[in-house]
């Protein structure tokens, strides 16, 4: 053969070659035993084992059958296991959708959120549109339907997040209204005008006025059986539950120190009558009295929770607890169902600002005008780190699984290892105080100085701005591919909304779609 | 030193020192089990040749530290596909040798050596095209048009990374 080869032409050689070397290849994710083929698509990241997948249908149901690489790489990205999540996981497996592809759907919608948020080549739609308000947009909420702001106007908006339109205005508010939130198509709203109203969005009517705060309505919560989580520390017997024993609650924190809890009215109750504030009582006696007597004639209201001194400015709430963080420097934590104050958390030197819960380590943190942020056990109530490095005011904390992040007056951000309250970034570039901010496992949106800037979390990096050379931005929200602001612009007030999606066309600005 | 003699499935003879044929957990059972022995070692899933090629692997790691009690999720997590030099130098071989390197790896439980061979493979697929994978591995593609558009929607990727 030696000798045959050494004879022949190029050409033959090559054409030998071409045949002969198909018989040293080898198929070896078909051939091998699928323990070791399991070990080399461990190896693989995240785009190759999409490459490989399309090769052939030996390899497709291989790598359609490994759960694990998916898994590893939802970790090793730290990406979050959200509720949406949970929902398309339930979806699917009713579609009978395998395991394995669910847990691979789930990581590339984590990783092409990321991407697109990330990706500076990548740019949004923007729908911007007028809005009616006056001085100040106090609070924002929004859903791939609808965008929901306050102003000091009185009245609750509603607009199109799609088109921009207005869709509904909840009027009765006698003054401005400072928190809202709503579910489904039940929205509660807090005023200076001291009433805690609840409306059907749908309708725009307001089905119930609640009445017993004596000032200003500035932070409420409602809470649902929908926003309980299992608890996943079993190291110490969990504060938080996995059930509610109210059912459907609301808590309202005022000007007055007072916390008040309710019950969620449904939407089908009949509206209960209305129950003016008795101005007839002469003495103070008489006055309590009648306070009482309101509240007792009031079957949504089940209790109020004392013990701050001054205004409650913030709430946090998981099942059971409730966290607040009032003016009077202390923190709160209280049993909802019995009203019961679990710990007075003391340490801040001044007014507390922000609370929240993180659920995972049975904690709050809290923040405010002393600069420091401190985490507390809610288990024994007492102050595990004091997280220290803002040099003003942090006026706003949030938590999203391990990354703890904080906006403060002295123009930074800061990006916290949750679990040792280790400072990890901090993000440098606004001018004057931040506003308002989000963040998620990839990235931290915010506001100063009338730029809206976009951070990566996990390397600290300023990204882009998504918005610039604005008067102010008053709130932003995000959520999924969409992020809105709420801006004053020309010394007027809009929504801009931008829009990452796939589908998400060519920027267009609409100039008065209210109209 | 003392010495073990291997036989492979081509009945052919190889003494090397224990150290090195240790490296082999089988083996190195074996020997645990069996204590000093004079007859060789029969290998019947092994061919000589690469037997020979798992030696010259076994004989350069002979010092090495057994470091087979790492957290295997850490090790997935790093995503580390590095080989090192010399390594790299001994697994350029046919794909037709890499197979048997890998198998008789396998068999033989040279946890090392079989990563080695898992990490080559996933270099060989990685960053490649489906095509280019089916070219590297003489792979035919057996999808109807239809399925091959279905499958290429479910594994789009946006980006290069």
């Amino acid at each position: 053969i030696f000798h045959f080869l050494q004879n022949s032409h190029k050409h033959t050689i090559q054409e030998i070659s071409s045949l002969l070397n198909p018989l040293f290849q080898r198929d070896f994710l078909a051939l091998l035993p699928q323990e070791i083929c399991r070990l080399i698509i461990n190896y693989l990241d995240a785009s190759s084992l999409c490459m490989a997948a399309q090769v052939s249908r030996r390899w497709n149901t291989l790598l359609n059958c490994s759960r694990e690489p998916w898994e590893n790489l939802f970790r090793a990205d730290a990406f979050h296991w959200e509720r949406k999540d949970e929902e398309l996981r339930q979806k699917w497996l009713q579609q009978s959708v395998s395991p394995c592809t669910i847990m691979k759907r789930i990581y590339l919608r984590h990783h092409r959120l990321r991407h697109k948020w990330l990706d500076k080549n990548t740019k949004p739609s923007v729908l911007s549109f007028p809005i009616q308000a006056n001085n100040v947009i106090t609070a924002l909420q929004f859903d791939f339907e609808k965008v929901v702001v306050t102003s000091d106007d009185y009245v609750i908006h509603i607009y199109s997040t799609k088109t921009g339109k207005l869709l509904q205005r909840l009027e009765g508010h006698e003054d401005e209204v400072w928190a809202f939130q709503y579910v489904g198509n039940t929205l509660v709203s807090g005023s200076s005008d001291k009433t805690v109203r609840v409306w059907n969005m749908e309708t725009g009517e307001c089905k119930q006025v609640f009445y017993g705060h004596t000032s200003v309505i500035r932070c409420l919560r409602i809470v649902t059986n929908d926003d309980l989580h299992p608890t996943l520390n079993d190291e110490n017997t969990p504060v938080i539950t996995n059930s509610l024993p109210l059912n459907s609650y609301i808590v309202t924190g005022s000007r007055d120190s007072t916390i008040r809890v309710w019950k969620l009215p449904d939407l089908t109750d009949p509206t209960i009558p209305a129950q003016q504030e008795t101005t007839a009582a002469n003495t103070e006696e008489a006055a309590a009295s009648a306070a009482v007597d309101r509240d007792n004639s009031n079957p949504y209201y089940i209790r109020t929770l004392r013990g701050h001194a001054l205004t409650v400015r913030d709430i946090a709430c998981a099942g059971d607890i409730v966290v607040s963080g009032s003016y009077d420097g202390t923190v709160r934590v209280w049993q909802a169902s019995t009203g019961e104050c679990l710990h007075v958390l003391r340490g801040h030197v001044d007014r507390v600002y922000s609370v929240i819960i993180d659920e995972t380590r049975q904690r709050c943190i809290s923040a405010g005008v002393d600069a420091c942020i401190r985490i507390w056990s809610l288990i024994t109530g007492e102050c595990l780190h004091v997280l220290s490095g803002h040099t003003s005011l942090v006026c706003q904390v949030s938590l999203t699984q391990d990354i703890l992040v904080s906006g403060s007056t002295d123009a930074t951000l800061r990006v916290w290892d949750a679990e040792t309250g280790k400072c990890k970034h901090v993000l440098k570039g606004h001018l004057r105080h931040v506003t308002c901010f989000q963040h998620d496992e990839s990235k931290v949106i915010s506001s100063s100085d009338g730029t809206l800037k976009l951070w990566d979390v996990r390397t600290g990096t300023f990204v882009r701005d998504l918005l610039s050379d604005l008067q102010l931005i008053f709130q932003v929200k995000f959520v999924e591919y969409k992020c809105v602001a709420a801006i004053l612009r020309n010394n007027r007030m809009y929504l801009d909304i931008l829009d990452f999606s796939d589908n998400a066309t060519s920027p267009r600005i609409t100039s008065d779609v209210t109209a | 030193m003392s010495k073990v003699k291997l036989l492979s499935s081509d009945n052919e003879e190889f003494t090397v020192d224990r150290i090195v044929a240790e490296k082999s957990i089988l083996i190195k059972n074996m020997l645990e089990d069996m204590g000093e022995m004079n007859v060789p070692i029969p290998l019947p899933n092994v061919s000589s040749n690469v037997l020979r090629k798992i030696i010259e692997w076994c004989e350069h790691h002979k010092n090495d530290l057994y470091t087979g009690n790492e957290d295997e999720t850490e090790i997935r997590l790093k995503k580390s596909t590095d080989i090192d030099e010399w390594d790299q130098k001994f697994i350029s071989v046919d794909q037709e040798m890499l197979f048997e390197i890998i198998l008789a790896s396998n068999y033989l439980d040279i946890k090392p050596l079989l990563d080695t061979g898992c990490k080559t493979i996933a270099n060989m697929i990685r960053g490649k095209s489906p095509e280019d994978i089916r070219k590297t591995f003489n792979i035919p593609n057996d999808f109807t048009p239809e399925e091959e558009e279905q499958i290429r929607k479910e594994n789009e990727w946006a980006e290069d990374r």
